[in-house]
């Protein structure tokens, strides 16, 4: 079977295609494709093609029981997945603070590990996910559309950052639009390239939630980050959790799944005992410096001057105006 | 700044002369030539330059038009506004105080732990993404101000402004011979600053400054690591300038 033919058929159709069609329309359609001349326009504006047939083709993503005909490829490194464990991170655009600080560093932490963090480039966890990895090691996006396309368009910067270090697939032929059908596509894709997937803040019905669905009906692992159960951005983890997948309290819980081996954690720095008294303020809740001068009965100045200090030192983060405990 | 006011059309007569700093709050539907100046055939001085040697206040800050806050760049950098027209060129002086108010998005929930934001993410970041980085990189002080407590709403006033107005007099005396030498560690904090988060030169250069009115104000003879990181809490916050 030439897949080839079979994806760049489907970009001209609009067809979703997994297998061979057999048609007139394909057979002409075959008659007049120009395989060589193709890969060569491809070559030309740096993406390459890897077959469902080639060897290259990831063994994970070969398994599940609807694999894409091929993949597009576009960045520096080749996928070489095969012995290395991935995990996908997924979860809500509209994130919140928490979910994009959680899967910022978790990703950051499981990169460190050698995990290949694989996620969908969109907003909010999906971004973070990436920027995390992209500080410690690997990562690879999977597009919903065509492999030329940067959807969301915000995100085209990320976009070439990841590829000038690593991956951006899509199982999609140039030319082809982003269509809202496509999204839950590309996240069997997220899934099967994925030994588990961390789903890490999901409403309930998020796309986030398909793919979890999908990675157990691969039988991979599903893991969730607890949230508040008050906040509705964690009913869909919350409910995860309760159906019997793993919780994420650390990025050592990941790894224990995938079976990789865990660097002893690093003792925390010692803090001066005004800036600790801060830190535990801040470490209950999400905190704004105001709060924090009236819990601890400080002088604003003060507060303003260890607030600052502990967020040089690494050990809270401020978002939307306040200040939270690093993850 | 009597003489600006009267060019401009805008003294009340038998006022004499302005002896009390302006004070201007443009609406922000306010256009470039109405806020930095201009007019189709003789330039008249704008909002800046009504504002010279007092403060404009812009509220809700990113609700101005792109071009008209780009505009204020200028004005903030040098001090002047140069307003070429067909019928000629006019500098009016423009040293004035900017002082903005912003939501931290649209609905003007985000920010608030009891608050719920129904801000679609794409909206969040065309509201932030009018201020370039540029123009934020020009704010000395930036404050992020929670919901009054209605305690504190009913609480006694704070201490009185002209309390606060000679300790300021005090800290300009002490300013005035120049700004106070940095301590080692100051110095240490300030450059771990700059790599870690990360700031431009113009950003250093204005922590350094607010670092030493902050000393001035606290009456220290010299600029310690706690003012230093005070200077540095008052930076615009990064979700803004990312």
């Amino acid at each position: 079977v030439n897949w080839l033919a079979v994806a760049v058929f489907a970009a001209e159709t609009g067809e979703h295609l997994l297998e061979e069609p057999h048609n007139r329309r394909f057979e002409r359609f075959q008659q007049t494709f120009d395989e060589e001349a193709y890969l060569r326009r491809l070559g030309v504006s740096g993406i390459a093609w890897v077959g469902r047939d080639e060897p290259r083709f990831p063994l994970r993503l070969r398994a599940i029981h609807d694999p894409p005909p091929g993949l597009f490829v576009r960045g520096a490194a080749p996928i070489a997945l095969d012995d290395r464990p991935t995990v996908a991170m997924v979860g809500a655009r509209a994130c919140s603070a928490y979910g994009s600080s959680v899967a910022r560093s978790l990703a950051a932490e499981l990169a460190v590990a050698g995990v290949v963090v694989i996620s969908g480039l969109a907003r909010g966890v999906d971004a973070a996910a990436h920027r995390g990895a992209l500080e410690a090691g690997t990562t690879i996006a999977v597009l919903g559309c065509g492999i030329d396309r940067d959807y969301p368009r915000a995100h085209a910067s990320l976009a070439a950052e990841l590829t000038s270090h690593v991956v951006v697939v899509s199982e999609y032929a140039p030319g082809v639009e982003p269509a809202p059908w496509r999204f839950p596509a590309r996240n069997r894709v997220v899934a099967g390239l994925s030994d588990a997937t961390v789903v890490v803040e999901a409403r309930e019905r998020s796309g986030a939630l398909i793919t979890a669905d999908l990675a157990l009906d691969e039988g991979r692992e599903v893991l969730a980050v607890p949230g508040e159960i008050t906040s509705q951005l964690s009913a869909g983890t919350n409910h995860l959790l309760r159906l019997g997948a793993t919780p994420v309290t650390c990025a050592g819980d990941v790894l224990r799944v995938l079976g990789v081996r865990t660097p002893p954690p690093p003792a925390a720095p010692a803090l001066e005992a005004r800036l600790d008294a801060i830190r535990a303020v801040v470490a209950d809740a999400p905190t704004a410096a105001d709060e924090v001068v009236r819990r601890t009965g400080l002088d604003a100045a003060r507060v303003a001057a260890a607030l600052a200090e502990l967020e040089l030192l690494g050990v809270i983060e401020q978002a939307d105006s306040l200040y939270r405990a690093s993850p | 700044v009597t003489r600006i006011h009267s060019v401009a059309g805008v003294l009340r007569p038998s006022a004499g002369l302005i002896r009390v700093a302006p004070f201007r709050a443009p609406h922000h539907s306010s256009s470039a030539p109405a806020i930095v100046g201009g007019g189709a055939a003789t330039p008249r001085p704008g909002e800046a330059s009504l504002a010279h040697r007092g403060v404009l206040f812009l509220d809700e800050f990113p609700e101005f038009a792109r071009p008209v806050l780009e505009a204020l760049r200028q004005p903030l950098e040098d001090g002047v506004v140069t307003v070429c027209r067909v019928a000629g060129r006019a500098v009016f002086p423009a040293r004035f105080q900017l002082v903005a108010a912003m939501n931290l998005c649209p609905c003007g929930a985000r920010g608030d732990p009891a608050g719920r934001c129904s801000c679609a993410p794409d909206r969040v970041h065309r509201y932030r993404a009018k201020l370039s980085r540029a123009l934020l990189d020009r704010f000395d002080l930036s404050l992020a101000v929670p919901r009054a407590r209605g305690t504190e709403l009913a609480g006694p006033p704070g201490e009185s402004s002209a309390a606060i107005a000679e300790r300021v007099e005090a800290a300009r005396g002490r300013l005035a011979a120049g700004p106070p030498p940095l301590e080692d560690e100051a110095g240490d904090l300030l450059t771990r600053a700059v790599e870690r988060l990360p700031l431009s030169g113009r950003g250093r250069a204005r922590v350094a400054r607010v670092a030493s009115t902050i000393a001035a104000l606290a009456g220290a003879e010299r600029i310690a690591p706690e003012h230093l990181a005070e200077a540095l809490s008052y930076r615009p916050p990064r979700e803004l300038t990312e």
